[in-house]
């Protein structure tokens, strides 16, 4: 474990040299971030000068559900960004080098491409989160209080283990077809879904959303948690859905492996 | 003036073929807009479940701007400019210098074939969503309108053309153009009304937007097509078309004429 | 598809071992086998009594692969960064790393290099710092792939030397695939030959010459211009220039050809030299393949003429032992 910190760490050290060594584009990606961070939310504040409620939804709570998804989704990059570029990985011969080393290969690609600046849109968005909790929990007593975080916490968590999985069903397949990297992008747009609470989707579709691309289970169900409104059985549902995931992905990142036919120099 | 043609026209054919060829990128870039104008669709409906107005559009007038963003993204948004990006930083782009053939003439006929083709899928999945959802669409009344959101829409592609290709003349003085790009091009979807429309905004901004070049890319065409400019609004919003466009294509033309100068005195 | 088949050999600690064959002989796929990189689909193989394909951390820690124009470097930044990530991630603790490293620098002469962006180093800098970041953990084992690939001269020596040195230092096996002869010729005592994935000879490199040789190669010069006739029924006329001439000639009657070449010509220079040991490989490869293939003419006219009687001369010729 001390092991993998260390090696995270001095990936993360490395690819924010190499970002200072390309400063100004680094800073455009910032910027980007940040614009379609704050639009978005631009956009979320003033719809309700329109609309007293979303689906149901008041303003806190809508803006709610837009944090945890960017929660959520910013670690997932954070995390799992390196797997994004497996295909060149793979094409570059790189891949040898990870399977040679003593260090799980899937954490080796993940984190080849650690990006500080998504620590820095995490800390407005963490401030915020801060500023909007008060308002959804004030009313609540303390056992209730804390009962409705650590579900929060712990279904972020499972939110995350979801993407994971995601993110290495697409690197099996990338791993196997030596293409289909895009996929990976294909995963960016669908979870961008999440951005809205799965409530304004139509009832065929945010079944599928929970049960094919569970982005729902991903990133609305910890806000739902929070709210007070996600029943015991959803519960068991998120982490029941995340372990099969994990499973499954994992068994086939191992059968990938072994069809793994490394290209030739 | 028939070979010009002939010599673009190959340029578009290859393009188109290539388009073809490397669907997987083009199907992503079609999936990444069906998935926002999704969103937004599933958004409004859930918002006018209840109510026939909201931020001055009826219900068919909503979900019309919604399915027109897919179409006007794809004729006004789409091109290739992380090529140029790419050709100049790699310096590929001598390969295209040195031939009988203008640079810019071969990007926007490599442009072009993007647009037909991106459109030609924006109709069709446009087409098969509203007949699939029953979507009710706002269709003009007077056929003036519709000349004038043609006229607009061209107008509009012309003014993205040439603040794309400002903002990739950057590439000819920095390696590092690629972030600041991406970064443009979220700002300019937002503030062209290319993911809501722009009345949603406080009016400040609104404003603001409308001002600057941007509010004319998208949200000014829709809304002639959706017949909600009034004849003042029409006469400033083409004005301000005309106005951006003339004092862009100065500052691009003088951006790529200096930037070409500092690529070929760097020796490529 | 095969890409390999019936290879089996064994190769004992500290043993320096060249692997030769022509592009596509399976020297690679060889290498990947036995790095684990491929999985083998019959066969057993053992690495320090592990089985590389399931990658344990005990057996990746022990062993090291470089790869001839890949690199494990980052090429934004210098070669020391990446050298710092391979010491957390091979747990080198760093007092022993700090040694390991500033020996290592010193004796590739990396001093100045790892400090700058790996994009800016040559090829050959690229290659050394590229020893010097697999070498690290010191590595019991070591594959080099086509380590010279690209090189200048200067610079595959310079390498060639590290390269012995390192084994005699460190008693690590080091297993080396090329298709450049010297490589082999000047590290390796044991070669093994491979085409078409199959191992043809696994031996002492010394005796490849005798055992797929028996032709010396005889140059001549004169004083005056030679005329062909008096070499004809000497051996095999490789070369023949005006006054100086090259030819082959079987082992057994060097002498003889000799006494008669001090009688025919007057000679200003002489030298008997073994066939380049390229010939030779290229012969033997040759000679599996045009069994391999049964009937089928595989033989390429090269700079060495090769006589319709010479051809079936070769085919007669015993194979090696395995």
């Amino acid at each position: 474990m001390k092991k993998y910190t260390l090696v995270w760490w001095k990936l993360a050290e490395m690819s924010f040299l190499m970002q200072c060594a390309n400063r100004w584009s680094s800073l455009g990606w910032l910027g980007g971030k940040i614009v379609r961070f704050v639009f978005f939310f631009i956009f979320l504040t003033a719809i309700f000068r329109h609309v007293p409620n979303v689906a149901g939804y008041s303003l806190t709570q809508v803006t709610f559900f837009y944090l945890t998804f960017n929660i959520v989704d910013i670690l997932a990059q954070l995390f799992f960004r390196g797997i994004y570029m497996i295909g060149r990985d793979i094409r570059e011969g790189d891949m040898d080098f990870y399977l040679i080393q003593p260090v799980h290969p899937l954490f080796r690609i993940s984190s080849n491409l650690i990006d500080f600046l998504d620590f820095l849109t995490l800390i407005p968005v963490l401030v915020l989160t801060g500023m909007v909790l008060p308002k959804i929990l004030g009313a609540l007593n303390f056992p209730e209080l804390t009962l409705r975080l650590i579900l929060y916490g712990l279904l972020c968590a499972n939110g995350v283990t979801i993407a994971f999985s995601i993110h290495v069903l697409i690197a099996s397949l990338t791993v196997r077809t030596q293409q289909m990297e895009s996929t990976v992008w294909l995963y960016r747009d669908v979870a961008s879904l999440g951005r809205f609470p799965s409530d304004v989707y139509s009832e065929l579709f945010r079944a599928i959303l929970t049960f094919v691309f569970p982005i729902a289970v991903m990133v609305s169900f910890p806000s739902k948690a929070l709210l007070g409104i996600l029943s015991w059985d959803k519960v068991a549902l998120a982490f029941f859905l995340s372990s099969i995931l994990l499973a499954l992905s994992l068994g086939s990142w191992k059968s990938a492996l072994k069809h793994y036919c490394s290209v030739s120099s | 003036m028939i070979s010009l043609i002939r010599k673009y026209g190959s340029v578009l054919r290859i393009s188109l073929q290539q388009s073809i060829y490397y669907r997987a990128s083009f199907l992503m870039d079609r999936a990444r807009t069906i998935t926002i104008v999704f969103a937004f669709y599933a958004f409004w409906s859930t918002l006018f479940q209840g109510r026939s107005q909201l931020a001055g559009y009826s219900i068919s007038q909503m979900f019309t701007y919604v399915l027109g963003m897919n179409i006007l993204r794809s004729l006004i948004f789409s091109d290739k400019t992380w090529e140029i990006l790419r050709e100049i930083n790699t310096g590929r782009i001598s390969y295209y210098l040195i031939r009988p053939i203008s640079y810019i003439g071969y990007c926007s006929a490599r442009d072009l074939a993007d647009k037909i083709i991106h459109l030609f899928s924006a109709f069709l999945e446009v087409w098969i969503a509203v007949s699939l959802f029953n979507i009710p669409l706002y269709l003009p009344k007077s056929p003036v309108t519709l000349l004038a959101f043609l006229l607009s829409a061209v107008l509009a592609m012309i003014l993205y053309f040439l603040m794309s290709y400002a903002v990739s003349a950057l590439a000819f003085w920095t390696a590092e153009s690629g972030g600041p790009r991406f970064c443009f091009e979220l700002f300019l979807e937002f503030a062209a009304g290319a993911f809501f429309p722009l009345d949603v905004l406080p009016a400040s901004l609104k404003s603001i937007f409308e001002f600057l070049p941007f509010a004319s890319l998208l949200y000014f065409p829709l809304n002639i097509f959706l017949e909600r400019a009034s004849p003042a609004a029409l006469l400033s919003g083409f004005l301000n078309q005309i106005l951006w466009i003339a004092i862009l294509s100065f500052v691009t033309r003088s951006l790529w004429k200096r930037g070409l100068k500092a690529y070929c005195s760097e020796g490529g | 598809m095969e890409a390999v088949r019936d290879l089996s050999f064994q190769i004992g600690k500290g043993e320096l071992v060249g692997f030769l064959g022509p592009n596509g002989a399976g020297k690679t796929t060889t290498l990947k086998l036995l790095s684990g990189l491929l999985y083998p689909t019959a066969g057993s193989l053992s690495i320090l009594g592990h089985v590389p394909f399931k990658r344990e951390t005990e057996f990746l820690k022990k062993f090291s692969m470089v790869m001839g124009q890949r690199t494990q470097l980052w090429w934004d930044l210098p070669a020391r960064e990446t050298f710092r990530l391979n010491q957390k991630i091979y747990e080198i603790p760093d007092p022993v790393f700090r040694k390991r490293e500033s020996e290592l620098i010193e004796l590739l002469e990396l001093e100045p290099l790892v400090n700058l962006p790996v994009k800016k180093l040559s090829l050959g800098e690229r290659m050394k710092a590229e020893l010097a970041c697999a070498l690290l953990h010191e590595p019991e084992v070591l594959l080099l792939d086509e380590p010279t690939l690209g090189l200048d001269l200067v610079m595959q020596k310079k390498l060639r030397h590290f390269i012995a040195e390192y084994n005699r230092r460190t008693q690590s096996t080091i297993l080396l695939t090329s298709h450049n002869m010297n490589d082999v010729q000047e590290l390796c005592k044991r070669v093994m030959i491979i085409d078409e994935g199959q191992l043809i000879y696994d031996g002492d490199f010394d005796r490849i010459i005798q055992h797929f040789a028996p032709d010396k190669v005889v140059a001549i010069s004169s004083s005056q211009p030679i005329p062909m006739e008096t070499l004809k029924d000497l051996g095999q006329i490789l070369s023949h220039n005006g006054a100086s001439a090259k030819m082959e000639v079987p082992r057994q009657s060097v002498s003889r050809v000799l006494e008669q070449l001090f009688k025919r010509i007057p000679l200003l220079d002489l030298t008997v030299e073994e066939l380049p040991i390229e010939e030779i490989v290229r012969r033997v490869f040759l000679r599996t393949r045009s069994q391999s293939q049964s009937q089928k003419n595989l033989f390429a006219p090269g700079e060495w003429e090769i006589q319709e009687q010479e051809k079936k001369g070769m085919r007669e010729r015993p194979l090696p032992e395995p």
